[in-house]
């Protein structure tokens, strides 16, 4: 026990009626350590006692009023003021039963007068220390009590450090804590908090503090961390090593205790006290704070382990609350035990509803709850999850029973038994869709490419549709040769029963080209039409009668979106996508999706257009070939065979010749051939002219009759090698204003085939007029020209020659055509298989001017090379 | 010694008279058609049958490609070996078409004629 310990002021109370007594008790035991209260009576010692417990009683016995043993039961009474010891100090007698009524009422000593100076102080100095040693004692249980107080109440772990450093302070009455905390990551002890006097500003000492670090073995708080115990320094003015003893001096510190703050063998930081007074090392003391720092060591570290946990947990729940996948957990027996707010929006139900139901009954479709059921079975007997830990799709079903594809990873919440399973879900729906709509225009793409066959291609891109875009599906297209013809080319049904109605629907009611919307008005427009739900409107509007409305209905359009095929600016037709199914509204992206595969079928299309025509003028153009190569070979065969036999019968040595007769049939067959020749030129000249736009005319005035008159006196060896009887009937003075040249070249035209197609019959030819306008007829008997190609001999070469009237290149009618129409006129034909063909030609007498004729409009791709190669056959068969 | 007999089936007029005039200029006896009908008559109406024929392939009525199925048909008349005459320029795929012994290709030479009909002459 340390007894000069200075802080402690010891009360000693002094009850006498005798101020002189009084007084010499004062002169006896004045001393700085005790404060000494007199009192001259009793009462005025109770009356003192009432606030304050002495650390003892001197007390006269013999008093007036209220005597000393009195005094002293009344003392003994209190339950505070019983502890206090009382020495009665006594002149009476030294009788034994005296000093027995004196102990009895409390007394622990008797001084009797005159009394002993030396034992007076020895006696009241043993009760000094007895109180001294008992507000050490109390103080530093006080202290414990306080800084457990401090620890257990704070709300955070700085505060209660904070709490900690001032209860230690206030009731040790030390001048300044300090918590160092130790930085795990720098491996620095740094200032965490500090208290002090808190009606001063922050000492110079703590300023410092604060800016400084210690590491292990360094300054007082370095060393204390490094020894892992409490560093005592009764005086730090004689340090010369310390560190802070500038602003330690200024501060007039004397005494500073550090503590280290551990659990276990971890220190976490240091506990430093300093005081003003220059303070003895204190083992007791440094005990109670060795004690404080491990339990602030033990907070920490709890708070520590806590804080990690909270923190885990608010990251966790953090990301568990915000994660923008779904989060499901689930236990062994497969029940919902997390399910977080975007689970709640994907499966479109609550967490409140969901925790602790069956996962397979609330969130999987039926069709696959068995296997989810078998596979959780499966993993809990055996630890084998061909699902666990890997990213796979399945189908995921919200509240009102909708399936939706999901992306999910199945992990087992580690060190749980039994085990819990936690999936982090995500759906994919949109996803899906446009992996669905990039292989689907993927699979339209090689699907269209595939074929360059025209109705394969509409056909396919119908199938197409129904397969993934919708449940019906028409396409229309322009009629080809222009006109405001909408032609059904393709139409498909997701449910073949349905199929056939559409087809009939679709075949008994064609668009009508002046519709306002619907694949008409696309085409017309080139624009897409979207109608996101139709239920019947559309189908009542467009409806033309209560059947076509009823099997409308039956077909049940929900949605619909009509997309225009362009392909090269030109709008080649549209595409109706129809949906059915309520569930299928189609959205802007469909209408994007829809778009996209109509713009690739309109390609498709168009290519398979060009590919066809391509292919006709490819064939058209070998046909050509072929019959033009004979056509020509055969009069150069024939004149070179001519020339070559003549040849041989010529001898200039001996002067052979062939017989007059011989050379002159020889030259006039000769000539024929040459004309034969020159004829077919001109004939594709004229053609390529035509193609050209630039077949010329020179108009004359002329008499139409003198020329036909002429012409058919030409033909008159030729009708009779035919045996062709000519019928002429002729109007006199048929005079216009024509090309001469052309109008032969019609005329001969015209009575040729006639001749060639009808030999051994009669050849009609007329000529009249009727108003401004001349009629040109020439009739034969011969095959006549079935119904189906009658146009097309004017129009379009198609070989379907016959062995017996390939003669001539094939042009003879389109030329003339043209040469008619430049003149604005028609030519026509009326015929009957058997029976016979009758051309007339009706021209203007007077064209206002000559038209040039651009077969380019008609038909065939622009600027093809092979136009050139598409002459028209002559006549049927 | 007999004449060898060659048909000439052409339908242009003027080559079928030049080439008749030309081979019984060579020592042939020479029988014409104007078209393939008019040729398996012939064939079949007039003995003996030619050595050779020599077939234009386009004719009206009746063809080359006609003619030809039906002389390979009738058992009498098969052997007949055959010169394909043609402008086309592919007369050797037509030939090889109609299983003809060869071809000619108009505009012909006419020594080639010859030697092309003496050659493949039965």
């Amino acid at each position: 026990m340390h007894d000069t310990t200075n802080f402690d002021i010891i009360d000693i109370l002094l009850v006498d009626d005798k101020q002189e007594n009084l007084l010499a008790l004062e002169a006896v035991l004045a001393c700085p350590e005790y404060n000494l209260i007199k009192t001259t009576s009793g009462d005025e010692a109770l009356r003192y006692l009432l606030d304050n417990t002495p650390a003892l009683i001197l007390m006269d016995v013999q008093m007036p009023d209220l005597n000393g043993f009195e005094t002293a039961s009344i003392i003994k009474g209190s339950l505070r003021t019983r502890e206090v010891p009382i020495i009665f100090i006594t002149a009476i007698n030294k009788d034994e039963q005296f000093v027995h009524q004196g102990y009895r009422h409390g007394a622990v000593d008797y001084i009797y007068k005159p009394y002993d100076v030396c034992a007076l102080k020895t006696k009241v100095g043993v009760f000094a220390d007895i109180r001294r040693q008992h507000n050490r004692i109390s103080r530093l249980v006080a202290v414990q009590w306080a800084a457990t107080q401090a620890l257990a109440e704070s709300a955070d772990v700085g505060a209660a450090i904070s709490n900690v450093l001032e209860s230690i302070c206030t009731s040790l009455k030390w001048d300044i804590g300090i918590f160092w905390r130790l930085d795990k990551h720098a491996n620095l002890l740094k200032c965490h908090s500090e208290w002090h006097e808190p009606t001063r500003d922050a000492p110079p000492f703590i300023t410092d503090s604060f800016g400084r670090r210690f590491s292990a073995g360094i300054g007082v708080p370095g060393r204390t961390w490094a020894d892992k115990k409490a560093i005592w320094t009764e005086d730090l003015l004689k340090e010369s090593n310390f560190q802070r003893l500038k602003p330690a001096s200024k501060e007039g510190i004397h005494t500073a205790v550090a503590v280290p703050v551990f659990v276990q063998d971890e220190t976490m930081g240091v506990l430093e006290f300093y005081s003003r007074n220059t303070l003895p090392d204190d083992p007791d003391l440094v005990k109670i704070m060795t004690a404080i720092g491990s339990q602030v060591g033990q907070v920490l570290k709890r708070t520590e382990a806590h804080e990690l946990v909270r923190i885990s947990e608010a990251r966790k729940a953090a990301i568990v609350e915000t994660a923008l996948d779904c989060i499901i957990s689930m236990d062994h027996e497969g029940r919902i035990i997390e399910f977080n707010p975007a689970a709640e929006a994907v499966f479109r139900r609550s967490r409140s509803e969901v925790i602790g139901k069956d996962m397979a009954e609330t969130i999987i479709p039926h069709a696959y709850r068995a296997a989810h059921r078998k596979g959780l079975k499966h993993y809990l007997a055996t630890a084998e999850g061909p699902v666990m830990d890997q990213r796979i799709e399945l189908t995921g079903m919200r509240s009102d029973h909708s399936e939706f594809p999901v992306e999910l990873a199945i992990t087992r919440v580690t060190d749980v038994d039994p085990p819990l399973f936690t999936g982090f879900l995500r759906d994919i729906t949109e996803r899906k869709k446009i992996e669905n709509r990039s292989a689907f225009l993927m699979e339209a793409s090689t699907t269209l490419s595939s074929s360059l066959n025209y109705e394969e291609t509409f056909s396919a891109i119908a199938h197409l549709a129904v397969k993934s875009l919708s449940d019906w599906c028409l396409i229309d297209l322009v009629e080809e040769g222009g006109g405001a013809q909408v032609r059904s080319v393709a139409v498909a049904h997701l449910d073949p029963s349905k199929s056939d109605l559409a087809d009939k629907l679709r075949e008994k009611y064609p668009p009508d080209w002046n519709s306002l919307t619907g694949a008409p008005n696309v085409i017309r427009t080139g624009k897409s039409e979207l109608y996101p739900d139709i239920s019947d409107v559309p189908s009542r509007a467009t409806a033309e009668n209560q059947a076509h409305l009823g099997w409308a209905r039956e077909l049940g359009p929900a949605s619909a979106m009509i997309v225009p095929l362009t392909a090269r600016t030109k709008t080649l037709g549209a595409i109706t996508f129809i949906s059915t199914r309520a569930v299928r509204c189609y959205s802007k992206d469909d209408l994007i999706v829809a778009e996209e595969l109509a713009r690739r079928a309109a390609i498709a299309i168009d290519n398979a257009k060009l590919y066809r025509d391509a292919q006709k003028a490819i064939r058209t153009r070998d046909e050509f070939f072929s019959i033009a190569s004979h056509e020509l070979k055969t009069p150069i065969t024939a004149l070179k065979m001519m020339i070559q036999v003549t040849q041989r019968s010529v001898n200039p040595e001996d002067g052979t010749v062939p017989s007059a007769a011989k050379l002159s049939k020889m030259l006039n067959t000769s000539v024929k051939q040459i004309e034969r020749l020159s004829a077919l030129v001109e004939d594709m000249l004229d053609v390529v002219k035509i193609q050209a736009g630039k077949l010329s005319f020179n108009l004359e005035e002329m008499d139409f009759s003198d020329l036909l008159k002429n012409i058919t006196e030409q033909f008159s060896d030729t009708l009779a090698t035919a045996r062709c009887p000519l019928e002429l009937k002729l109007e006199p003075g048929l005079i216009g204003t024509w090309d001469r040249n052309r109008i032969e070249q019609v005329m001969v035209n015209l009575i040729s085939n006639a001749i060639k197609y009808a030999p051994g019959s009669t050849v009609k030819v007329e000529a009249s007029h009727e108003a401004e306008t001349v009629r040109f007829l020439v009739q034969d008997f011969g095959p006549g020209i079935p119904l189906d190609q009658q146009e097309k001999i004017f129009e379009r070469f198609e070989r379907a020659v016959a062995s017996q009237n390939i003669n001539g290149l094939g042009l003879g009618l389109f030329i003339v055509k043209q040469i008619v129409e430049a003149h604005g006129g028609t030519i026509r034909v009326i015929s009957e298989v058997g029976a016979g063909s009758t051309f007339i030609v009706e021209m203007p007498m007077q064209p206002s001017n000559i038209i040039p004729q651009n077969p380019r409009g008609i038909g065939g791709p622009p600027g093809s090379q092979f136009n050139l190669f598409q002459p028209v056959r002559e006549l049927g068969t | 010694m007999i004449k060898k007999k060659i048909l000439v089936i052409e339908d242009d007029e003027v080559i079928r008279d030049t080439m008749q005039e030309l081979l019984e200029a060579e020592g042939f006896s020479v029988e014409c058609a104007a078209d393939g009908d008019k040729a398996i008559q012939i064939l079949r109406m007039n003995p003996p049958l030619p050595s050779l024929i020599l077939l234009d392939m386009s004719m009206p009525v009746k063809d080359g490609f006609r003619f030809r199925e039906e002389q390979q048909l009738d058992e009498n008349l098969a052997h007949v070996p055959v010169l394909v005459m043609t402008a086309d320029g592919n007369a050797e795929t037509k030939a090889i078409q109609v299983s003809a012994t060869g071809f000619i290709k108009k505009p012909f030479n006419i020594d080639y004629i010859v030697k092309m009909v003496r050659q493949h002459c039965l």
